[in-house]
C-alpha cells in the first residue's frame, strides 16, 4: 500500500491507498514543527494494521520526512488530488495554513499553469484563524452567518486586526465581522481564480469545511465550487497517486 | 572551488581586486563609478580611466538607506544608497564620480540624494526609439565624453577609441561565446558561476578579465566536446539585474532541480549583446541605443529577442524575475507572460527582494513550475 504524507505549515495529513481507494486517513493538528520522530510513530501505527509499500511527502514540512521513498511539490500533488475527487475538474483553489494556491489543470490532473498568494498572510488560513481569535468565536463556524457584512478594507492580517478591534468597540454583531473577514478573504482569492480562467472547480484545504465561506466565495466567482468530504486531504492523496 | 581553473582564477582576481584598483589610482588613474550597462565604457577606457560597477545586492545596507529613502523602493536603489552612505563599499569609496541614468524614477531621484555623498554626472536617457530620441542619445554621450575629458586630463583621441571600442568588443565576443556553449545539453557552466562571472565582469579590470574569459572559453569547449556539464529542466531567467551578492533566484532554482541556461538581463545578455560597429561616437551611441531595457516605452524588441533567446538556449521554461518595486520590468512583465503563452513558453513570474523572508515560497513556486514544464 501506498502513504501519503502531507505537512502543512498546520496541521499534518497521512493517507493510505491501495493503489486506487483510500483505506484510511488522518489529519492531525499539528505542522511543521513535527518532529520527524512523531511522524515516524504515527507511520508505524499504520503500519502495524497495513503493509505499507512505499511512502511519498509533499507539504511544506516535506524535507522533513528523511525516509520517504519520494518528495513532490504540493502544488503538482493538488492537481492528481484534485483529479482523483472530481475527474471534470479543470482547477483548484487550495487555502493553506500560509499561502493561497489556484491551478489549472488537464484531464488527468496535470498542473498546467498556478499562481501562489505572494508572501503576505492576507486571504490565508491563518488570517482566517487570527480573525476567529480576536472575534473570540467558539465552536462550529458554520452558525455564524449574517447579510450585515462589516466592510474590513485592510488585506493586511495586522491591520484587519486592528479594524476589527475597531468593529467591536462599535458593538458590531460578531457574525457581521464574521462576514466581513469572510469577504476580504475571498477579494483576495476571485481574481487569482478569474486570471486562471478555470470551470469545475475543486476547493480544497480545511477552510473548504467552512460552509459560509464557501458560500460567499460562490456568489462572488457565480460559480458551484467541489468540495471533497474531507478537503484537508486532496494534496495527500495526490502525492499518493505520484508514487 | 570550482571545477573550472578559470572560475577559480576569476574569484582570486575578485579577492585582489580592492588593492588593485587602489594602487591603480595612486598611479593617478581616475575611477567611475557606474550603475548600469547603458554607460559607455569605451570613453572611460580611451581616457585611460577605470570603469567600475557599484554595490548593491544586499540588504544589509537597506536600513541605512531607509532612514531617507522611502521603504517601497527598489531594494537595488535603496542597498546602493545605503553602502554609499555606510561607507561600506570599496568601490563607491574609489570613485572620483558615480554616472547614473535615468533609467527609472526611483534612481533618478536617488541621484539628487546621493549627490551629498559623491559628485555625479546623469545621463539623460530617452525612453523612446525614434530620431530624435537617438540624436538626444547620442548629444548625452557627447557629454559623456568632455566629462570624462576634463576629469581624466585625457584627451580622447580618435585612436584611443579605436583601441578601446576592440578591447571592449573583444570582451562582448567573449561573453558571446560562453553563452553559445551554454545552449548546449548538457550545459557546461552552472547558472550559479555563470551568474558570478557576469556579476564580477562589472568589477574587474578589463585586461584581468579577458585573458580569464579566453580560458573559461577553452575549457568549456572541452567540456562540451567531452559531453560532460549539467543536466536539469533548463531555464531561462529574464528581468530585472542581480547585482553582486543577489543570487536568491538562481540558487533556489539549481537547488530545487533546474539548470539555468541564460539570463535575459543586465547581468547577463544585455551585457554583451551587439558590439559596436564602427569607430566613432555615432555608432558607440547607436550600439548602446539598442539595449532592450524595461524602460523603453513599446520595447518590442525585447519581447522578440526574450523568444529568440528561448529558442536558442532550448530553455524548457522562463523565470521572469523582478525585484519589488521596479515598475517598468514588472508591469512588463505582463507582455512578457501573454506574448509567451501565446507561443506555448511555460513561464513563473517571481516578485521579490533581498531578504530570506519568502526564500520558502519561492522554493514552493518554482519547484512546482520546474516539475510542471
Amino acid at each position: 500500500m501506498i502513504m501519503g504524507i502531507d505537512i502543512g505549515s498546520t496541521t499534518t495529513k497521512m493517507v493510505l491507498m491501495d493503489g486506487k481507494n483510500i483505506v484510511d486517513y488522518t489529519v492531525k493538528n499539528i505542522g511543521v514543527i513535527v518532529e520527524e520522530e512523531d511522524i515516524l510513530k504515527m507511520v508505524e501505527e499504520f503500519n502495524e494494521k497495513y503493509d505499507i509499500d512505499k511512502i511519498v511527502a509533499t507539504g511544506y514540512g516535506r524535507h522533513k520526512i528523511s525516509f520517504a521513498d519520494k518528495i513532490v511539490p504540493e502544488v503538482i500533488a493538488l492537481g492528481k488530488g484534485a483529479n482523483y475527487f472530481f475527474k471534470e475538474a479543470e482547477g483548484a483553489i487550495d487555502i493553506g495554513g500560509q499561502d493561497i494556491k489556484v491551478i489549472k489543470m488537464d484531464h488527468d490532473g496535470n498542473v498546467i499553469d498556478f499562481i501562489l498568494s505572494d508572501k503576505c498572510a492576507a486571504g490565508t488560513g491563518k488570517f482566517l484563524e487570527k480573525c476567529i481569535d480576536i472575534l473570540k468565536i467558539d465552536g462550529d463556524l458554520n452558525r455564524y452567518k449574517s447579510d450585515n457584512i462589516a466592510k474590513i478594507s485592510s488585506m493586511c492580517a495586522v491591520f484587519a486586526e486592528s479594524e476589527i478591534i475597531s468593529l467591536l468597540s462599535k458593538k458590531t454583531p460578531k457574525e457581521d465581522i464574521l462576514m466581513g473577514v469572510y469577504e476580504s478573504i475571498s477579494n483576495r482569492i476571485v481574481p487569482m481564480v478569474n486570471k486562471m480562467k478555470i470551470n469545475n472547480i475543486v476547493f480544497s484545504g480545511g477552510v473548504a469545511k467552512n460552509s459560509v465561506l464557501t458560500e460567499v466565495l460562490e456568489n462572488k466567482l457565480n460559480k458551484k465550487l467541489l468540495v471533497p468530504e474531507e478537503p484537508q486531504i486532496v494534496c495527500c492523496v495526490g502525492a499518493c497517486l505520484m508514487v | 572551488m570550482s571545477d573550472l581553473k578559470a572560475m577559480n582564477e576569476l574569484n582570486e582576481a575578485f579577492a585582489n581586486r580592492k588593492d588593485q584598483l587602489y594602487k591603480q589610482k595612486e598611479e593617478g588613474r581616475k575611477v567611475f563609478g557606474l550603475f548600469c550597462s547603458f554607460v559607455p565604457i569605451e570613453l572611460i577606457l580611451a581616457a585611460n580611466g577605470i570603469p567600475v560597477g557599484l554595490c548593491g545586492g544586499k540588504d544589509t545596507t537597506i536600513p541605512a538607506a531607509e532612514e531617507d529613502l522611502p521603504r517601497n523602493l527598489c531594494p537595488l536603489i535603496k542597498s546602493s544608497y545605503g553602502f554609499k552612505k555606510t561607507k561600506s563599499c570599496p568601490y563607491f569609496e574609489a570613485a572620483d564620480i558615480v554616472i547614473g541614468e535615468t533609467t527609472c524614477d526611483g534612481k533618478k531621484k536617488m541621484f539628487e540624494l546621493m549627490e551629498k555623498m559623491i559628485p555625479m554626472h546623469v545621463m539623460h536617457l530617452p525612453h523612446f526609439r525614434d530620431e530624435r530620441s537617438a540624436k538626444l542619445w547620442l548629444d548625452e554621450v557627447k557629454d559623456l565624453k568632455k566629462m570624462i575629458e576634463e576629469i581624466t586630463g585625457n584627451e580622447i583621441t580618435e585612436e584611443k577609441l579605436k583601441e578601446a571600442i576592440d578591447k571592449v568588443n573583444k570582451m562582448r565576443k567573449l561573453f558571446y561565446k560562453i553563452y553559445k556553449l551554454r545552449a548546449k545539453t548538457p550545459t557546461p557552466i552552472k547558472g550559479t558561476e555563470a551568474l558570478r562571472l557576469f556579476q564580477l565582469a562589472y568589477l574587474l579590470d578589463i585586461d584581468t578579465l579577458i585573458p580569464i574569459l579566453e580560458k573559461l572559453v577553452k575549457e568549456l569547449e572541452e567540456k562540451v566536446e567531452k559531453g560532460e556539464g549539467y543536466e536539469g529542466k533548463r531555464i531561462l531567467i529574464s528581468g530585472c539585474p542581480m547585482v553582486a551578492g543577489n543570487t536568491k533566484i538562481v540558487d533556489i532554482i539549481e537547488e530545487v532541480g533546474g539548470v539555468v541556461v541564460g539570463e535575459e538581463s543586465c547581468t547577463g545578455t544585455r551585457q554583451f549583446e551587439n558590439l559596436v560597429e564602427g569607430y566613432d561616437l555615432e555608432k558607440l551611441a547607436e550600439r548602446y541605443f539598442k539595449i532592450p531595457c524595461a524602460c523603453i516605452f513599446k520595447n518590442d524588441n525585447r519581447i522578440k529577442r526574450i523568444k529568440e533567446l528561448v529558442k536558442e538556449l532550448n530553455a524548457d521554461g522562463v523565470v521572469y524575475y523582478t525585484l519589488q518595486y521596479c515598475h517598468t520590468f514588472n508591469v512588463e512583465g505582463a507582455r512578457v507572460e501573454e506574448e509567451l503563452k501565446k507561443e506555448g513558453i511555460p513561464i513563473i513570474r517571481i516578485e521579490t527582494d533581498y531578504s530570506e523572508s519568502d526564500k520558502e515560497q519561492l522554493k514552493t513556486r518554482l519547484e512546482a513550475f520546474i516539475e510542471m514544464i
